[in-house]
């Protein structure tokens, strides 16, 4: 037998006992030959088929023929499964290479994104600056006025903006 | 000539330039997250199939957990190059709205100085207040944004040789070894159920050719009815024993295929999510919106069959 036949044999020409033996011993003898995950997985689709198939009225025997089967077919799927695992961990490195280099980028995007922030803050203490600025010349050129309700406002209206700025100021 | 003011020859300049805005990079960071949690997700249910399988027997049950262990190390570097690929597209996100909160902050400063002009009775010619404030809006951003616009073309261009690595290799591995594990654990397990039936499937066959000889033997002769009775009952318990069987391996199918569904799941919107990367860069670059109804419809699935995944 060849892995080629395996996707080509009939099961209904087994009935008596000991030829589901032989069957099975052909099937067996591929196992050593079975190199890659496909054959492997071909092989052990096979070996399940087997014990799905197989029947004799000596059902102790042909369960026994089913067990040896199963076990075979487990056997080369663990192998299949370990030589995944193995893949994986072999290519974690890049992983990590590929989450540094992506740190770098976020790091001076994060970056920008503060400087950016603190502009935007000064723009801000800036525009505060004038407006105290102006408010104070008015506030000075009326000073000789009666208008004292005025006058307090706008001085009022002074410490609140200086109090405002020094917010931002603090926060940038 | 058509004769304009200042403030109205401004304001049509700031119409005429107010288009050329960044692109909204958050539906790209909230796609990022959640390809970050479905590749954590695929990996949990591999490292669940490879519990289920060898829960089963406890012979197996050490050797299992022992895969199972060397898997999410494995897989753990995966979730961790996603996770920050996620925080990435955060940053890249939180930049675009830093440069847009520049022409806001004006604004505010800008409607807070005009009401306070306004409360104190100070005269002020309202249009001219108006427009030089929106003309400081607009600088402010125009500026920010050609800032920002300048960094993300650079980190974009940057970042994608790393997010195209990444997406491949997802997608390879979601398709090859991650695929293997999952195929190979589900076909192991189905085995081991089987296998504890087997015994009772094969009686099963001469178990009922006799019940045939004996209801035949039972119309001639009513002393084998007691025989029949007792053989009927084992005959039940036999294929109550396989019904079991039949539920165990009708649940590991189920548990299976929804596994399955998200792994290729997830492949496909690695793949679309990489080409949101590169679509968005381009239109940073031409400042213009990007579309996201794609990545959107990808990553809506991703997130149905992880939140199935996690609930089997």
């Amino acid at each position: 037998m060849t892995f080629d036949d395996l996707t080509s044999i009939d099961w209904e020409s087994c009935s008596a006992t000991a030829q589901w033996a032989k069957l099975l011993d052909s099937l067996l003898a591929l196992a050593p030959l079975a190199g890659t995950t496909g054959q492997r997985g071909q092989l052990a689709d096979a070996l399940d088929a087997f014990a799905d198939h197989s029947s004799s009225p000596d059902f102790e025997i042909i369960t026994k023929l089913d067990r040896v089967a199963r076990r075979a077919a487990r056997a080369l799927r663990e192998a299949s499964i370990d030589e995944a695992l193995a893949a994986l961990e072999a290519a974690s490195g890049e992983f990590r290479a590929i989450s540094k280099e992506v740190g770098a980028v976020t790091a001076s995007l994060q970056k920008e994104a503060a400087v950016l922030r603190a502009e935007r803050l000064r723009t801000a203490v800036t525009s505060l600056s004038d407006t105290i600025a102006s408010l104070k010349a008015v506030s000075h050129s009326m000073s000789d006025s009666d208008d004292t309700k005025l006058t307090s406002a706008l001085s009022q209206a002074v410490t609140s903006a200086q109090k405002l700025r020094g917010l931002i100021e603090q926060t940038a | 000539m058509l004769h304009l003011s200042w403030w109205k020859w401004v304001l049509l300049a700031l119409t005429v330039g107010g288009c050329g805005a960044l692109p909204d990079a958050k539906p790209f960071a909230e796609a990022s997250h959640t390809l970050a949690m479905s590749v954590a997700s695929a990996g949990q249910a591999v490292a669940d199939s490879l519990g289920e399988a060898g829960a089963l027997t406890e012979s197996d049950d050490a050797a299992y957990k022992a895969r199972a262990d060397k898997f999410r190390a494995a897989w753990g570097e995966r979730v961790a190059a996603s996770r920050a690929v996620a925080v990435y597209s955060e940053s890249i996100s939180d930049l675009i709205s830093a440069g847009q909160e520049g022409g806001e902050t004006v604004k505010k400063v800008g409607d807070a100085l005009s009401g306070l002009a306004g409360a104190l009775n100070i005269p002020l010619a309202a249009p001219a207040v108006g427009v030089a404030g929106d003309v400081a809006r607009f600088l402010a951003d125009r500026i920010a944004t050609v800032r920002a616009s300048d960094r993300l073309e650079t980190a974009l261009a940057k970042a994608q040789p790393a997010v195209d690595r990444l997406a491949e290799r997802i997608a390879t591995e979601t398709d090859q070894p991650l695929r293997s594990v999952l195929d190979n654990t589900y076909k192991t397990q189905r085995g081991q159920i089987t296998d504890k039936y087997d015994a009772q499937q094969n009686q099963l066959q001469p178990f009922e050719m006799k019940r045939s000889e004996l209801a035949s033997q039972a119309l001639a002769n009513t002393d084998v009815l007691p025989v029949l009775l007792q053989h009927d009952q084992a005959l039940a318990s036999l294929r109550s024993r396989l019904a079991e069987r039949d539920r165990l391996l009708a649940e590991a199918s189920m548990a299976y295929k929804a596994r399955l569904q998200l792994l290729n799941a997830l492949s496909a919107a690695t793949i679309t999510w990489a080409q949101s990367h590169r679509d968005l860069a381009v239109a940073v670059k031409q400042k213009r919106k990007v579309t996201v109804v794609e990545l959107q419809a990808t990553i809506s699935e991703l997130k149905s069959l992880s939140k199935k995944v996690s609930e089997l």
